[in-house]
């Protein structure tokens, strides 16, 4: 066994040994990738009132807009006028014209949107008691911020664009493999499941490894997989280019191909635009959904094409693993129903409702908070998995190293134990730093956001090298501590700067505000208890060590 | 080839790693290729190939690192690739 762990020992050894080999060192080299976009994705999840905490000025407006948005206002119809004449007036010349009347409950702000000529797509707001444009909003937000986004852009691109995406589907197949491999290592799943060996050094750390991933196993493969499919189209290209051609050309060909059978050309004869709310209520009727827009291809051409889209906020969305709304498309000459598509359904065939399936699953668009919640501890569990298996590679090695660096053997344990403290006790302080650098980062700044984007990248490097240039246990005493302090004070710091609290957010009802608070505290508490117990000696860097041959025989990874 | 990769234990290693991430990224793509080709022009057929397309990704990775020689590992996962390729481009002509 341990021979077969040697650097040579790819495919060696019987099956399960050569997938041991396998899980151990692909695991390893993208675990740390791996925890940071689990870990942010995992905050992802609840993206929304994480914004929200990051924007405690745009509180007052949200609770103004709720409540205008229960006073009646202007009809659909009127709404809908409101828009054509606008675009009839300053856009006329726009190839498509998209107007997004009202909420799903008919009141809510009234916009309209379209293609300026340098093909960028923009919008007006129009009052919704006169018809009349809204200036644009001139003052950019006080306090402006990525908010929740962050997590969202760096767990699947790491904000670095196409590269970045690159990188995380790479590191997606790698969990694949790595999830794969290690089935077959711990093929005892379900012993090993209900075996925990509490301070026990290496065991303890192996069986947690365990736990976690097998109770979570099905989680941890769907997440994996629907996120590498998500993206499918751009990492496996092949079968688009050899079909409808290369580049951008290639891509709208298959698009069209996919989901937009029969997109009208434009006949050059003109038409006047016939009003718009009978098409509006007739799609209405058709979907079942109230609308959420209007599209109009071709507008004042006799091929006009006006399609009804549905607002996805019905209580049967929630139980639609498709999260696509309902569309119905009309001719604007015949009013002939040209498409109809059903709120879950697509346009294309089983390929197409697997792609929105499988985009639903991932992004937990179904089944409200309570699947929220779960995805939530799913996803904390999964990084407890990843965090665990790059722990156990190194507690495992502590006792005796296994030589599969030859002689830099030991500086390169002591790289890994370093990577290990910063990937993961430094990727939390950085997180936590983000939400500091939110209060801390003066309002009104120029390029606000990019401060605070600019604090979660520094404190994480700043984290490494803090790891690399402090013996590993030092370095996993003081980073978990810094990580419970910025924790345990964020409340503390947030009723300094903004003048908020707990007691208030609860008082006011404001549970996303509250839960936020809470979930760092929480963390805050459980980093504080980590660093206490690798005070007291049981550190992760292993118990005394103890004979190695013993260890051997029980641990396979 | 031989003679080197057993003189460096490194060079085979990396070879094996070769063979799983190009070896496995080529037939994946075959496999897409093919599946569109037999259905010329279903954007339909394009998508499920991409689809099932990282799950033989995943199973050509597990297999070029189980104990099999190395020959064999490319042979077995460039052969296929090629063989779906080549039906690819044929299918077509016999259709027509």
């Amino acid at each position: 066994m341990a021979k077969a762990q040697a650097t040579s020992g790819a495919g060696q050894g019987g099956f399960r040994q050569a997938q041991a080999w396998l899980h151990t060192w692909c695991g390893l080299w993208f675990s740390w990738l791996l925890f940071a976009v689990f870990l942010t994705g995992t905050l992802a999840v609840f993206e929304e009132p994480i914004t929200h905490w990051m924007t405690p000025e745009h509180h007052a407006e949200e609770e103004a807009a709720l409540a205008a948005s229960t006073r009646p206002t202007a009809s659909l119809g009127q709404r809908l006028d409101w828009g054509v004449a606008y675009m009839q007036k300053h856009h006329a010349g726009a190839g498509m014209w998209e107007l997004w009347p009202a909420d799903a409950k008919g009141a809510g702000e009234l916009r309209v949107f379209w293609f300026d000529s340098q093909r960028q797509y923009v919008s007006a707001e129009l009052d919704t008691a006169s018809g009349a444009p809204l200036p644009a909003a001139s003052q950019p937000p006080a306090r402006l911020t990525l908010g929740g986004q962050h997590f969202v852009d760096f767990h699947y691109e790491l904000h670095a664009g196409k590269v970045g995406l690159w990188i995380v589907g790479i590191a997606a197949l790698a969990m694949l493999v790595a999830l794969v491999s290690g089935v077959i290592t711990h093929r005892r799943i379900f012993k090993d499941f209900f075996t925990f060996r509490p301070r026990k050094g290496q065991r303890s750390w192996l069986d947690a490894h365990n736990a976690v991933a097998v109770l979570t196993l099905p989680f941890q493969f769907m997440i994996a997989y629907t996120g590498i499919v998500i993206s499918g189209l751009t990492f496996m290209p092949v079968g688009v280019v050899t079909q409808f051609g290369a580049g951008m050309p290639g891509a709208w060909a298959f698009q069209a191909a996919l989901n937009e059978p029969g997109k009208p050309r434009p006949s050059g004869r003109p038409m006047a635009l016939p009003a718009l709310e009978s098409f509006a209520l007739r799609g209405q009727q058709l979907m079942g959904q109230p609308v959420r827009a209007v599209v109009i291809d071709h507008p004042g051409d006799a091929a006009a094409r006006i399609g009804v889209y549905g607002w996805n906020e019905d209580a049967g969305a929630q139980r639609r693993l498709s999260a696509t709304s309902g569309l119905a498309m009309f001719s604007a000459a015949t009013g002939e129903v040209l498409q109809l598509r059903l709120p879950g359904g697509v346009d294309g065939g089983k390929a197409s409702l697997t792609q929105s399936v499988m985009a639903g699953l991932h992004m937990v668009a179904f089944g409200g908070l309570a699947l929220k919640w779960l995805y939530f501890l799913c996803g904390l569990a999964g990084s407890a998995m990843m965090a665990t298996g790059a722990i156990l590679f190194i507690v495992k090695r502590r006792p005796r190293h296994l030589g599969e660096f030859g002689g830099a053997t030991a500086r390169v344990y002591r790289l890994i134990e370093a990577a290990n403290v910063a990937a993961i006790a430094g990727l939390g302080v950085a997180c936590i730093g983000f939400l500091w650098a939110n209060r801390l980062v003066p309002p009104g700044l120029a390029q606000r956001d990019d401060w605070e984007l600019a604090m979660f990248f520094g404190v994480w490097a700043l984290a490494l090298v803090h790891a690399l240039a402090r013996p590993a246990a030092a370095a996993w005493k003081e980073q978990l501590g810094l990580l419970a302090a910025l924790c345990l004070l964020l409340p503390l710091l947030n009723a300094l700067t903004v003048g908020d609290h707990l007691g208030a957010q609860l008082l006011r009802g404001d549970w996303e505000s509250a839960g936020v608070e809470l979930f760092v505290l929480a963390t805050g508490l459980a980093a504080g208890w980590s660093r206490r117990w690798m005070a007291r000696g049981k550190s992760i860097a292993g118990s005394a060590p103890r004979p190695a041959a013993s260890l051997e025989s029980e641990v396979q990874a | 080839m031989n003679h080197l990769s057993t003189a460096y234990p490194g060079l085979r290693l990396l070879s094996r790693v070769g063979a799983a991430v190009l070896g496995g990224y080529l037939l994946a793509s075959a496999l897409g290729v093919f599946s569109g080709a037999l259905f010329p022009g279903d954007a339909e057929a394009v998508l499920a190939g991409v689809q099932l397309g990282f799950a033989v990704h995943v199973a050509a990775v597990i297999w070029a690192f189980s104990p099999v020689a190395l020959g064999r590992v490319w042979a077995g996962l460039l052969l296929p690739a090629a063989a779906l390729a080549a039906l690819a481009v044929l299918l077509p002509r016999w259709g027509a």
